[in-house]
């Protein structure tokens, strides 16, 4: 298993709100499983308390790689190889995206052997693939980056990176079709490559091209499983988007 | 900067060194006789004793600043006015304190260099490459020396400059440094010559070119261009509690210079500077100035536009870590026609640190078409940290565009969470912030300087530095 959530509760300190009670959720290595659910039912609550954040209180475990993370550091958690996309990345003044990119490479995995050259060249190689182009990289980190453009720049980090398990908190939206099916074939690759995969995602035009082997709906504080054919009984998704 | 000149100058940081003649040891304290002795050391000409203790009748009548840093902790009988080199190279490694040599292995700095900068050796041991680039300036007639040289070898360069743009009478600690003043660096660049590598002290320092009463004095002649470098990022140690230099810059009609600084005294130095610049028609004066260290720094380097179309630029960025105040800005004041000045300053405070911009720019009635843009940024790391931005424009004609603008922004936590989420510890990603924040300052620096300050700023937010 790459990521094992047992017995996990979940409540957030700011408002009080329980978003889990004792749900459980484990994913199985190199699959893409969906989280569907209303809004407001805490699935990007979810997916960054996942990060060992302070603004959540939570119990029970989560297990990544075999390692029970309740209680490390944001930072230890990421270098055991857990990358989770933000919705509203904060914009950095200064810091363009390809020196962040190399700086958190360097970070997440721990590496301070690879050339920066190296490092670089596979930036480039990846740049094409989620569709944006190399001058970009040369802005300032989410400075004046359009909504679709922050998406792909944190599916760019993600490729990256090379996360074992990978969250993406509705990455499709804000995206045109094109680049949508651009990023869901990204994402069937990788999981082929190696990387086990948590989507959030209200488009179930989007879930249906990215094949997924499971889809579990947030319901009720837990985790359910429901079936691939079930999607389309969910009345509060958009048939199209 | 091409790879030949980086060449040349990881070469030339091993500097050079010059004997000392000096045999003279003086008490602590000041007084009139002081003076005089430092000047029969020296073998000055009478005018320049004369400056010297005219100047320190104006210090003793002069009040303490009752504005800026809390300046209370200077006592003045408690300083070494002058110190021979060898006096200097007397201090042992080993009384070191531990957090400047932990410091200084930290850097990288290489062990000669350690040694110098601690004060324990006078002098570099290597002098083959300097004296090599010294004898290219000398053909094309360039002069760069230390001031004690220039003022013995050019004096009536020296006595038609010296002291004109920063007088005694200017404030009590330029007063204070004409009285006895030591070391420092002169450099003469005549019409029409243009330097491409940057003149840098630091490098060819010998125990008189660093001193805590330094005087720096630039002629660049018509059309010249010139940039120099004083100082360096590595922490300076001294066992006295007081900096007070003047550096005045003359940059003569069309010519350019820049001066760029990294100040890094260690952590109980009182830093009080007065630089100034003037600029005849159609020059550029550039002063890019970084405050990282000291107790308290009061510092604002100024330009005189004089001449048409001239232009003044200042980047700057002050980082005040535990106990520190950086009071620093600048001053510029527009005379002639067409003149420009932009600038930038840039503040982190934390760890209690703080931070003053204050800032004067005037424009003149008679000076038409100036152009003012003015941008200063404070960065607030913490809670216990504070910044103060202290403007003031003074336009007394209309025909002026101003363009002004200041913010203070704390450390967002959403930007901590985004980069551990990376995989960055909290002191990397502070370190990432705070170099994005002052990359504009950076970007002006050459590349090996630009990397040290990056380390540096690092170094001392983990308040590992001492």
């Amino acid at each position: 298993m790459s990521l094992k959530v047992t017995s996990y509760s979940l409540t957030i300190r700011e408002n009080n709100k329980q978003i889990l009670e004792n749900a459980n959720l484990e994913l199985e290595p190199d699959t893409v499983t969906v989280i569907l659910g209303e809004n407001g039912t805490g699935k990007s609550s979810f997916v960054m308390s996942l990060l060992g954040f302070e603004d959540y209180e939570r119990s029970g475990s989560v297990m990544i790689n075999g390692v029970e993370t309740i209680n490390m550091d944001t930072f230890e958690i990421a270098r055991l190889g857990l990358f989770v996309s933000f919705q509203s990345p904060p914009e950095f003044e200064g810091i363009n995206f390809e020196q962040f990119l190399i700086s958190a490479y360097k970070a997440f995995n721990q590496d301070t052997t690879t050339s920066i050259f190296k490092i670089r060249k596979s930036i480039k190689e990846k740049i094409e693939k989620v569709g944006l182009s190399e001058d970009f990289l040369k802005r300032d980190l989410n400075q004046g980056f359009s909504g679709g453009e922050k998406r792909k720049a944190e599916i760019l980090q993600m490729l990256v990176l090379q996360p074992k398990v990978a969250i993406l908190d509705e990455v499709d939206s804000g995206l045109d079709i094109k680049s949508r099916a651009r990023i869901a074939e990204v994402i069937r690759e990788q999981a082929k490559a190696g990387t086990t995969f948590l989507i959030v995602s209200h488009s179930l035009e989007f879930v249906r091209t990215l094949e997924p082997h499971r889809i579990v709906e947030l319901r009720d504080r837990k985790f359910n499983e429901i079936e691939i054919s079930e999607i389309e009984r969910l009345h509060y998704h958009h048939k199209k988007s | 900067m091409n790879e030949a000149d980086l060449k040349i100058l990881s070469e030339y940081k091993y500097g050079f060194s010059m004997p000392d003649v000096s045999y003279l040891k003086v008490p602590k304290g000041l007084n009139a006789d002081v003076i005089r002795q430092i000047s029969r050391a020296k073998g000055e000409p009478e005018w320049m004793l004369e400056f010297r203790l005219r100047a320190f009748e104006i210090f003793l009548s002069k009040p303490m600043p009752t504005w800026g840093a809390d300046l209370s902790g200077i006592d003045f009988d408690e300083i070494t006015y002058y110190l021979k080199p060898t006096e200097k190279k007397g201090r042992s490694w080993e009384d070191l304190p531990e957090s400047i040599k932990e410091t200084y292995e930290r850097l990288g700095i290489p062990e000669a260099e350690r040694k110098f900068l601690a004060g324990v050796s006078a002098q570099y041991e290597s002098e083959v490459v300097y004296t090599h680039l010294l004898e290219d300036l000398e053909k094309m007639g360039v002069v760069f020396t230390d001031m004690d040289t220039g003022l013995r070898m050019h004096e009536k360069l020296v006595k038609k400059y010296f002291g004109k743009l920063v007088p005694p009478s200017d404030n009590k600690f330029a007063a204070l440094n004409s009285a006895v003043w030591s070391g420092g660096s002169f450099v003469y660049v005549p019409p029409n010559v243009k330097l491409t590598i940057p003149l840098q002290a630091y490098f060819r320092i010998n125990a008189k070119n660093m001193g805590q009463f330094e005087r720096t004095l630039i002629i660049a002649d018509e059309n010249s261009s010139v940039h120099y470098i004083e100082g360096c990022t590595a922490p300076v140690y001294s066992s006295d509690s007081l900096h007070a230099a003047v550096v005045e810059i003359f940059c003569l009609k069309g010519a350019k210079v820049r001066y760029t600084t990294i100040q890094n005294w260690s952590h109980d130095v009182y830093n009080l500077v007065t630089k100034r610049a003037i600029a005849e028609e159609d020059a550029i004066m550039e002063w890019i100035d970084g405050n990282i260290g000291s107790k308290v720094t009061m510092k604002y380097p100024s330009i005189i536009l004089k001449g048409d179309n001239s232009k003044g630029v200042v980047v700057s960025v002050a980082y005040a870590g535990k106990d520190q105040v950086q009071d620093t800005g600048t001053k510029i004041f527009h005379i002639g026609n067409n003149t420009t000045s932009e600038v930038t300053a840039k503040s982190v405070s934390q760890h209690n640190g703080h931070t003053t911009y204050r800032g004067i720019i005037s424009v003149s009635p008679t000076a038409k078409n100036a152009k003012v843009n003015v941008k200063c940024d404070a960065l607030l790391l913490d809670d216990e940290s504070t910044t103060d931005t202290i403007p003031v424009n003074i336009a007394s004609t209309n025909q002026v565009e101003i363009e002004h603008e200041a913010t203070v922004s704390k450390m967002k936590e959403t930007q901590i969470k985004y980069l551990m989420s990376r995989g960055l510890d909290e002191a990397e990603a502070y370190s990432l912030i705070v170099n994005g924040f002052i990359d504009v300052f950076t970007k002006e620096l050459p590349m090996e300087y630009a990397i040290e300050l990056n380390k540096l700023i690092s170094l001392n937010m983990e308040g590992s530095v001492g």
